[in-house]
């Protein structure tokens, strides 16, 4: 696995630039191209303690993909407030859980057992809970997020790195307005490494998921067996 | 070669080596004027070429000085002094900051204006990347602002200033002047040439070498052709 650092010095060596005023871009740009992917391999889980802030939001971190569960830490004894007493019989052991339930379903989990769940929306760069929130609430949250490094870049499989050099490559000139033929280049040479990376994830896909369709087509057509090689 | 080399260099081509203070060859005002062309024979050479000699670099060691710390700025970044810097087309002069050992570059914020774009975007804000030293040269306030890293004591920076003499690393009585020697003709033969057209363009008069020839006043009125 390498990470994004390595396409930056990878665009930025290919580009000759020497300095560094150009690097907070290229960071973005290519977390943007590594997004195009939308790889699972590259998925990990998480977790992450944050505070509630007053207005009941949670900000996303930045290597995140997708929530998958939030739990909420409150306090049983809390005299200050009358109404808190109201949310304690709700709780399970004082706390209180919040489901993502549409990836849920749409990951075909349709039933959530016995966890009673609050209601939220990601708002941009938040987390909005739908609840009453005075006081500061601690926070767990386990969320999908992208691989990292021990230096926090985000990882991205090796054979990635030549497709987002060439993204970086093909969008820095476009940025500085150089010829045609030059973005043509780097265009095409960003179509072709993107189109193979996506077909190599085809092909792995069909690998990996051959025997269940083997079994499938078998059990319809009955007593013959046919083996798909292709 | 050495700064007073270069100077003595232009004084004796005007005057033959007679120094007059307070003149337009006075060797404190044709050592800013060195400097001056300088920036301009760098600036002029990276737009043709791409690229800069590197002997015009200088290294700048950043130190940590607490009375200049603001109490009020958050504590989110560190404040350091640094000299004015020329622009060099869409960049400016500053070539590397970073670790005083020159290993690891900061990434860097060109102006407010971007530090703010970056703040505003999830991905790119930088408390969202921690690991990431970020810093950002003040021209106004000539100040360097290094961020993410509240302990930083010490750094380099490496790039191309305004005044070389604004530098404590060089020394300008036994350091060559940082420029490379072919450009040096060059800078010479400009201050000079630059020196003597402002003399001729302000005070024609006074050159007596250049005969004067006043023309003669045309008739009011001209005679009408019948």
């Amino acid at each position: 696995m390498s990470s994004l650092k390595d396409c930056v010095a990878a665009a930025k060596l290919q580009l000759n630039i020497e300095v560094t005023d150009y690097d907070p871009w290229f960071r973005k740009r290519a977390y943007d191209a590594m997004r195009k992917f939308n790889n699972p391999d590259v998925i990990i889980k998480k977790n992450m303690t944050c505070k509630i802030d007053s207005n009941g939001r949670i900000e996303l971190p930045s290597d995140f993909y997708q929530c998958i569960v939030v739990r909420v830490h409150q306090p049983h004894h809390d005299s200050d407030n009358d109404s808190d007493d109201h949310h304690h019989q709700h709780n399970h052991g004082g706390y209180r859980y919040y489901l993502d339930t549409p990836f849920f379903q749409n990951c075909g989990f349709h039933d959530r057992g016995n966890v009673r769940c609050g209601s939220f929306q990601i708002n941009g760069s938040f987390i909005q809970f739908n609840g009453d929130f005075k006081k500061m609430y601690e926070a767990s949250m386990t969320y999908l997020a992208y691989q990292s490094d021990k230096d926090g870049e985000i990882c991205v499989p090796d054979s990635y790195e030549e497709c987002i050099m060439y993204f970086l490559c093909y969008q820095f000139s476009l940025m500085k307005e150089k010829p045609a033929i030059i973005l043509a280049e780097y265009r095409g040479n960003y179509n072709a490494t993107f189109n193979k990376i996506n077909g190599d994830a085809q092909v792995n896909f069909f690998a990996r998921v051959r025997p269940q369709i083997m079994e499938a087509f078998n059990s319809v057509v009955g007593n013959k067996n046919i083996y798909i090689t292709k | 070669m050495l700064l007073e080399k270069i100077v003595d260099s232009i004084i004796r081509n005007a005057s033959g080596g007679k120094r007059s203070i307070g003149s337009q060859f006075d060797p404190t005002y044709i050592k800013n004027m060195i400097h001056s062309f300088r920036a301009a024979k760098i600036e002029a050479d990276y737009k043709k070429n791409g690229s800069i000699n590197p002997v015009c670099y200088q290294k700048y060691y950043l130190t940590y000085f607490d009375a200049m710390q603001q109490s009020n700025n958050g504590d989110n970044f560190l404040l350091f002094t640094l000299p004015q810097v020329i622009q060099l087309g869409e960049e400016d002069g500053i070539r590397y900051i970073g670790s005083i050992y020159g290993s690891h570059a900061f990434d860097r914020i060109k102006s407010r204006g971007m530090l703010n774009t970056l703040n505003s975007n999830r991905i790119t804000a930088i408390k969202n990347n921690t690991r990431t030293i970020y810093a950002l040269f003040d021209g106004a306030a000539r100040r360097l602002e290094i961020y993410n890293d509240m302990e930083l004591t010490e750094g380099l920076v490496e790039g191309i200033f305004a005044n070389p003499g604004d530098v404590p690393s060089w020394n300008e009585e036994k350091d060559d002047y940082p420029l490379n020697e072919d450009a040096i003709a060059e800078l010479e033969t400009l201050v000079y040439r630059d020196r003597t057209l402002i003399d001729k363009a302000t005070k024609p008069e006074q050159d007596f070498n250049i005969p004067q020839i006043t023309p003669t006043a045309p008739p009011k009125y001209l005679p009408k052709a019948e």
